[in-house]
């Protein structure tokens, strides 16, 4: 095996245990969690007082009475074909509602990862290449990017382009403008963060002896930035990029309460108030196996970028 | 300039946790007391930021309203630095095995990203103070040991811990007494950056429900309350709003100067 190919099968042997260990988290987390699934079955299922006999007979029934140990080795069974259990107050398998709403949260991300990239990144070119004033405050409005928490970018977006300037539609998801807001306001933190990390890159890069060898050649500082300075300065950008996409299904959460979006983040806060674990642990193992997916194949995509992170083993 | 900024913050947020601190003692009035005749007014004499929708002050609102995400922020960053700090020295210290299984660990809670993470335990605990503080420390303390993990990792390669070992220290003293005492910066400089993530985690989580619970007055609450309103009263969402863009701003900045300031070797990001 060459150096690459060890890569590759060290980081997938240890994506292993990290999925196993978030399946066990998600296990205890339904444990902690207060109410027996049997009564809130019954109760949601119209039983309004069920008797202790009643509660009995369902917890053997649902395994619930088997040492815990028991019954996570079943659920991890189940899980390994695909059966996350059924949600109580939908009636039917979890996976199959999250698959239901995942389009709505796709969409968001893919919109939400496009602003960030082209939004930070010419945002990060624009603060290296102005001058004065002008870069200054650009990278004071980034500072500012950094602190609004999401519910009040989505806010005062709606406020300004939907009330004040009446451009843009601000709920529903029929159009696709719908979702232009939406994707900005999940995107905006990590677009400043991309700008921020891009313009300290990029300045080094620019004070680096390949650079002045590059402007002593004669080559235009715009010819230097682009060609010379950007390439090396991509891959941090690159690995925050590409952490973002991992995340930004579970980030939408938020984004998708204040814009009405029916996407998986309403879903689990929709399971969260009918107090349906099963779909809320369906979620956490969703978005933990999509994160460690995507990490991995972006770990791999930054090691074909960057072949020293590959020789290096671990970074 | 980069100095006049930080210390343009530290003013900012001294100012902040001091109304904070004295909200009982500067509050016109009562933050609790409803008056539906004066419901959703515009800024006046008598109420200096207007009224919300259930014609409470909003100016002593505000001075109540950092409150709670600035002590939550602050009880669930030392809790999550404490474990954080612990776990990522064992890792880097002893290397090896212990390294494998801990970092495995750090991996499986950062495998939940995020929000949602916080969100779902939250979920599963309950609405209130516990699940939100067991939510914010599930998930932050793991981003602190990978940090903490690969200074201790640096520094305990060096000379020095070397010769303390041949000198013969254990290995508990070195980590107690020279090796902890090193992070001391670093875990400064990562907790105050965190402070700022964690109001904006508090502020998300409260927003939702799932954190301070009415009729505490809190920033966050105050903004969901008034999303009701935001046709007439856009005032009620502005207010809260530029208080936590202010409160977060100026906790990230006096972060970076002190980044600057103190020996940090990692690269670390607020």
């Amino acid at each position: 095996m060459n150096a690459w190919q060890r890569y590759i099968a060290w980081r997938l042997l240890g994506a292993l245990p990290v999925l196993f260990g978030i399946s066990l988290l998600a296990f205890i987390l339904a444990q902690l969690s207060p109410g027996d699934p049997a009564e809130i079955l019954l109760e949601g299922a119209g039983t309004g007082m069920p008797s202790d006999a009643e509660v009995a007979a369902l917890r053997s029934y649902l395994g619930l009475d088997a040492p815990p140990y028991v019954q996570y080795g079943l659920w991890l069974w189940r899980l390994l074909h695909g059966d996350g259990g059924m949600s109580y107050h939908l009636g039917i398998p979890v996976f199959t509602a999250l698959l239901d709403r995942l389009p709505v949260t796709a969409a968001l991300a893919g919109a939400a990862l496009l602003w960030a990239m082209a939004g930070g990144i010419g945002l990060g070119l624009l603060m290296v290449r102005l001058r004065g004033t002008a870069a200054m405050l650009l990278r004071g409005m980034a500072q500012v990017m950094l602190a609004v928490p999401s519910f009040l970018t989505a806010i005062l977006l709606i406020l300004v382009f939907g009330v004040w300037l009446h451009v843009l539609p601000t709920n529903g998801v029929e159009s696709a403008a719908g979702y232009l807001l939406p994707s900005l306001a999940l995107a905006l933190v990590t677009l400043a963060m991309t700008a921020q990390l891009l313009d300290a890159h990029l300045r080094e890069a620019l004070s680096s002896l390949y650079a002045q060898t590059a402007r002593l050649r004669g080559l235009s500082e715009t010819r230097v930035l682009l060609s010379y300075a950007l390439p090396n300065a991509l891959v941090p950008v690159t690995a925050m990029l590409g952490n973002f996409a991992a995340a930004v299904l579970g980030g939408a959460i938020i984004v998708e309460t204040v814009f009405a979006l029916p996407g998986i983040g309403s879903l689990a806060l929709e399971a969260i108030h009918y107090r349906d674990y099963p779909l809320l642990q369906g979620y956490v193992l969703f978005l933990g196996g999509i994160y460690v997916l995507v990490t991995l194949a972006v770990d791999l995509v930054l090691a074909r970028m960057d072949p020293r992170i590959a020789l290096g083993g671990e970074r | 300039m980069d100095r006049m900024t930080g210390y343009a913050a530290l003013l900012v947020l001294a100012g902040i946790v001091l109304s904070g601190i004295f909200a009982p003692q500067l509050a016109p009035m009562n933050p609790f007391e409803p008056n539906m005749a004066i419901r959703l007014q515009p800024p006046s004499m008598a109420h200096l930021l207007g009224t919300d929708a259930l014609g409470r002050d909003l100016l002593s609102r505000m001075l109540y309203g950092g409150r709670s995400a600035l002590l939550l922020s602050l009880v669930s960053t030392l809790l999550a630095l404490g474990i954080g700090t612990l776990v990522g020295m064992l890792a880097g210290y002893f290397g090896g095995r212990t390294d494998a299984a801990l970092t495995t660990l750090t991996n499986i809670f950062q495998g939940i990203p995020g929000i949602s993470f916080m969100v779902a335990v939250a979920g599963f605990v309950g609405p209130g103070v516990t699940g939100l503080l067991l939510a914010l420390v599930a998930g932050s303390w793991a981003g602190f040991s990978r940090i903490v993990r690969a200074e201790v990792m640096q520094r305990a390669a060096e000379p020095y811990v070397e010769q303390l070992r041949v000198l013969g220290c254990s290995d508990g003293r070195i980590i107690l007494f020279h090796l902890l005492p090193a992070l001391g910066g670093t875990l400064l400089v990562l907790g105050t950056l965190r402070l700022g993530r964690g109001v904006l985690a508090v502020a998300g989580l409260s927003f939702l429900g799932l954190g301070v619970q009415p009729p505490t007055p809190d920033w966050s609450t105050m903004i969901s309350d008034a999303m009701l309103y935001y046709r007439q009263a856009p005032h009620l969402i502005i207010v809260p709003g530029a208080a936590i863009i202010l409160l977060v701003s100026s906790l990230n900045l006096v972060g970076q100067m002190l980044h600057r300031r103190l020996d940090v070797r990692q690269e670390v990001r607020g």
